[in-house]
C-alpha cells in the first residue's frame, strides 16, 4: 500500500477497509477527483482549504470525515453540497457533475449545515412545508407533516422554531433536509451542541436513514460519534484526507489501540491548511493519487 | 467551471459576451413564488419590521387625533360677535363673551370669529363656522329671544383643495418624508434581512435547495415589495386623510420603486460583503449610496426622474417620476439577481 509522509498509511476511496478493490456493480452516490478549493485570507494569504481531495461514497454507507477544527470538513461539505465551486477537480452526485449541472446535483443530497438554519419565526410545519412546495413536491403538507412525526418532532410542528430545544431544531432539520427524499446526505456536525440523549437519539436518526439505503457523510471532530457510526471514516487534516478505512483498519495502520490516539497520530503532521501566495501547486501531495499510483 | 445553475441550461450556460445565461423555467417561477411567501411570512412576523412600517401611518393618525382634540379646545371659547345690541345681554347671561362689531359676518368669513350674529332684515342670522354645543346653546338663546321657529343651517363644507398651490411645498415635503423613510426601511430590511439569513445559517441551508442561485435574489426583491408597497401606500393615504397630498399618487410611483431599490441595494451590497465584515459596513455603503442617488436625483431631475431611486429626489423638486422607471427597476432587479448568482454567499 501506497504511503504518504513516511510511516503515514494512506487508504484510496476506491478500496474498502480491507483494501480490495469496490466490485463496480456498488451504486456510487458520490465520487470526486482531485478536488481543490482555496481562500483569501486577509492575515494569512491564500489558504488552501481542499487539496486534491478524491473520494467515493455509496449508497446505504456512512461515511465519517473526522479532522480538527480547520481540517477543510465544512469546505468539503459545501463543496459537494455546490455551495462553493471547486477551483479544480471533479464532483459526481448520483452521476450528476455537480460542477456542470450544480441544480441537478442538489436535487440528489441534503445538506444540514452546522448551525441550524432555521427561521425563527416560522413554525417547523411551515418550514418543512415551504421548502417542499419551493421544490414542487406534490402535497408538501402532508408530506412534512409524516416526516415531522416520523421524526418525533409532531408535537412541536406548530411552535416556533426559535422555541425548540437543540436537539428538536436538529430533528426538524432533518426532516426539512429529507422532504425531497434525497438519496445522499451531507451533515455537518450533526450533533453540536446536543445533550448525551439527544446526541442519541440523531445518531439513531441517521442510522435509520442510511438503512433506507441513502449515503450519509458526517463531519465531525467528535471521536465517539464518528466511531459508533461510520462504516468508514476519512480523517482530513490540512485540507486533506490522510488517511481512510474502516475503525479497525486505521487502528492496525497506526499501531493504536483507540481511535483517539490514531487520529492524533494521523493529523499531528498536518494541523494547518497548506499556504500559498499564488495558484494552488499541482503536486500538492494527494493520498488517493500518491495510492494509485 | 460554470457559472449557471439552471438544469435545462446544461449546453448553454454562458451568453455570447461570457456573461451567465438564466433562463427562466416554469418550475423557476414556482420557486420563486414559493421562496417570495416563506419571505414575506418571516417580515411580518418580525415585530420590528412590522412596528416600523406601521408607526408612520400611526404618527400621522396620532397627529391627526391631537390636531383635532386642541381644535376642539380651542373653539370651546365661548366668544361670539354681534352687530345687534337687543341680543347682547340675553347672550352674556348666558355664558357668552360678546363683542360688538359693524359687520360680523365678514369677521366670521374672515376667520376671526367662530359665531356671529347679525340682521338681515327683521330676521336675526346666526352664522358658525363650527357646531359643537356652544353653537347650539347660542342658537337656543337667539331662539327664544325671538320667539320664532327657525332653523339652523350648516354650510356644506368646502371641497378639499388638492390643487392648493400654497400647500403644495408642505404636502410634497410631508409625502416626500414618508417616502424617504420608507426607502430607508427599504435597505436597513434587505441588509438586515439577508444578514440575518446568512449569521443563523438560513441562508446556507436555502442555497442547498435545488433552485437556480438568482431565485434567491429575486425572491427578496419580490418580498421587499411586496412588504414596503403596501404599507407605503397606506401611510401616504393617512397622511392624505390629514393633508391632501397635491400629486398623491405621483408620490407613491417615485416613493414605492425608492424603497424597493433601497432593499435591493442593501440585498446586494450585504451579498458582495464577505462576511466577515459583518452588518454595520455594507449597510451603511447602502445607505450612503442610497442617499446620494436621491440627492442626485434632486439635483439633477432631467436624469433623475427616469431612474429609479433617483427619482424621489427629481419628486422632491417638483419633477414627476417617468413610467420609464417601471423598466429600469426590472433591469436592476434582474442584473442584482445574476449578480447573486455568481457568488457564493456562505
Amino acid at each position: 500500500m501506497a504511503q504518504l509522509r513516511g510511516a503515514m498509511p494512506v487508504f484510496s476511496s476506491h478500496t474498502d477497509w480491507d483494501g480490495t478493490r469496490l466490485p463496480a456493480t456498488l451504486a456510487q452516490m458520490l465520487v470526486t477527483e482531485d478536488l481543490a478549493r482555496s481562500f483569501l485570507d486577509g492575515s494569512r494569504g491564500r489558504v488552501e482549504a481542499v487539496r486534491g481531495l478524491t473520494l467515493r461514497v455509496d449508497t446505504g454507507e456512512i461515511y465519517g470525515l473526522l479532522g480538527p477544527n480547520g481540517a477543510g470538513k465544512t469546505t468539503t461539505l459545501r463543496l459537494f453540497a455546490t455551495l462553493l465551486r471547486p477551483e479544480r477537480g471533479r464532483i459526481e452526485i448520483d452521476g450528476i457533475d455537480a460542477v456542470d449541472d450544480p441544480v441537478g446535483a442538489r436535487s440528489r443530497l441534503a445538506y444540514v449545515p452546522a448551525e441550524a438554519g432555521l427561521p425563527e419565526r416560522l413554525t417547523p410545519i411551515e418550514t418543512v412545508q415551504l421548502f417542499g412546495e419551493i421544490q414542487g413536491i406534490h402535497d408538501a403538507g402532508r408530506r412534512a407533516a409524516d416526516l415531522l412525526e416520523r421524526l418525533g418532532a409532531a408535537n412541536y410542528a406548530r411552535t416556533p422554531c426559535s422555541s425548540l430545544s437543540t436537539g428538536m431544531k436538529r430533528r426538524v432539520v432533518l426532516a426539512r433536509a429529507l422532504i425531497h427524499d434525497p438519496p445522499l446526505l451531507l451533515l455537518d456536525e450533526p450533533t453540536d451542541g446536543l445533550d448525551v440523549g439527544g446526541r442519541r437519539d440523531v445518531l439513531e436518526l441517521v442510522r435509520g436513514l442510511a438503512g433506507e439505503g441513502r449515503a450519509v457523510i458526517v463531519s465531525s471532530h467528535i471521536m465517539g460519534e464518528v466511531e459508533a457510526l461510520c462504516s468508514r471514516i476519512g480523517v482530513m487534516s490540512g485540507g486533506r484526507i490522510v488517511a481512510e478505512g474502516s475503525v479497525a483498519s486505521l487502528l492496525s495502520s497506526t499501531g493504536t489501540r483507540e481511535l483517539g490516539d490514531a487520529f492524533l497520530h494521523l493529523t499531528r503532521d498536518n494541523a494547518a491548511p497548506a499556504r500559498d501566495n499564488a495558484a494552488p501547486p499541482r503536486d500538492t501531495a494527494s493520498p488517493t493519487r500518491e495510492n494509485a499510483a | 467551471m460554470s457559472i449557471a445553475d439552471d438544469p435545462q441550461e446544461a449546453g448553454a450556460r454562458r451568453g455570447s459576451m461570457g456573461l451567465p445565461a438564466v433562463r427562466i423555467h416554469p418550475s423557476n417561477l414556482r420557486a420563486l413564488a414559493g421562496m417570495s411567501v416563506a419571505i414575506i411570512v418571516r417580515l411580518l412576523r418580525e415585530g420590528l419590521v412590522v412596528r416600523a412600517l406601521a408607526w408612520p401611518g400611526l404618527l400621522t393618525a396620532l397627529s391627526m387625533f391631537i390636531s383635532a382634540s386642541v381644535t376642539i379646545a380651542w373653539r370651546s371659547n365661548p366668544v361670539i360677535y354681534v352687530s345687534d345690541a337687543s341680543v347682547v345681554e340675553p347672550l352674556k347671561a348666558a355664558d357668552f363673551q360678546v363683542f360688538v362689531v359693524d359687520d360680523p359676518e365678514a369677521t366670521l368669513k374672515d376667520g376671526r370669529a367662530e359665531r356671529a350674529v347679525w340682521r338681515e332684515g327683521d330676521k336675526l342670522v346666526l352664522g358658525v363656522t363650527w357646531g359643537g354645543s356652544l353653537s347650539y346653546k347660542a342658537e337656543s338663546v337667539l331662539r327664544n329671544l325671538t320667539n320664532e321657529r327657525w332653523r339652523l343651517e350648516v354650510p356644506a363644507p368646502q371641497k378639499r383643495r388638492r390643487d392648493n398651490v400654497e400647500l403644495r411645498p408642505v404636502t410634497g415635503l410631508l409625502a416626500g418624508v414618508v417616502a424617504l423613510l420608507f426607502t430607508l426601511y427599504g435597505v436597513v430590511i434587505g441588509a438586515g434581512s439577508l444578514y440575518r439569513d446568512r449569521s443563523s445559517g438560513v441562508l446556507e441551508s436555502d442555497l442547498a435547495l435545488p433552485v437556480p442561485r438568482w431565485i434567491h435574489a429575486a425572491a427578496r426583491i419580490v418580498a421587499l415589495a411586496a412588504v414596503l408597497g403596501p404599507a407605503l401606500i397606506v401611510s401616504l393615504f393617512i397622511v392624505d386623510g390629514l393633508l391632501p397630498i397635491y400629486r398623491l399618487y405621483h408620490w407613491m410611483f417615485a416613493g414605492f420603486f425608492a424603497a424597493v431599490l433601497g432593499g435591493t441595494l442593501g440585498v446586494v451590497l450585504m451579498a458582495r460583503a464577505n462576511s466577515v465584515r459583518g452588518f454595520s459596513g455594507p449597510l451603511s455603503q447602502a445607505l450612503m449610496v442610497s442617499m446620494g442617488l436621491i440627492s442626485l436625483g434632486y439635483w439633477s431631475p432631467a436624469v433623475g426622474r427616469f431612474l429609479p431611486l433617483m427619482s424621489l429626489g427629481s419628486s422632491f423638486s417638483g419633477n414627476a417620476a417617468s413610467l420609464w422607471i417601471v423598466p429600469v427597476a426590472v433591469l436592476i432587479a434582474a442584473v442584482v439577481s445574476v449578480d447573486f448568482h455568481r457568488r457564493e454567499l456562505v
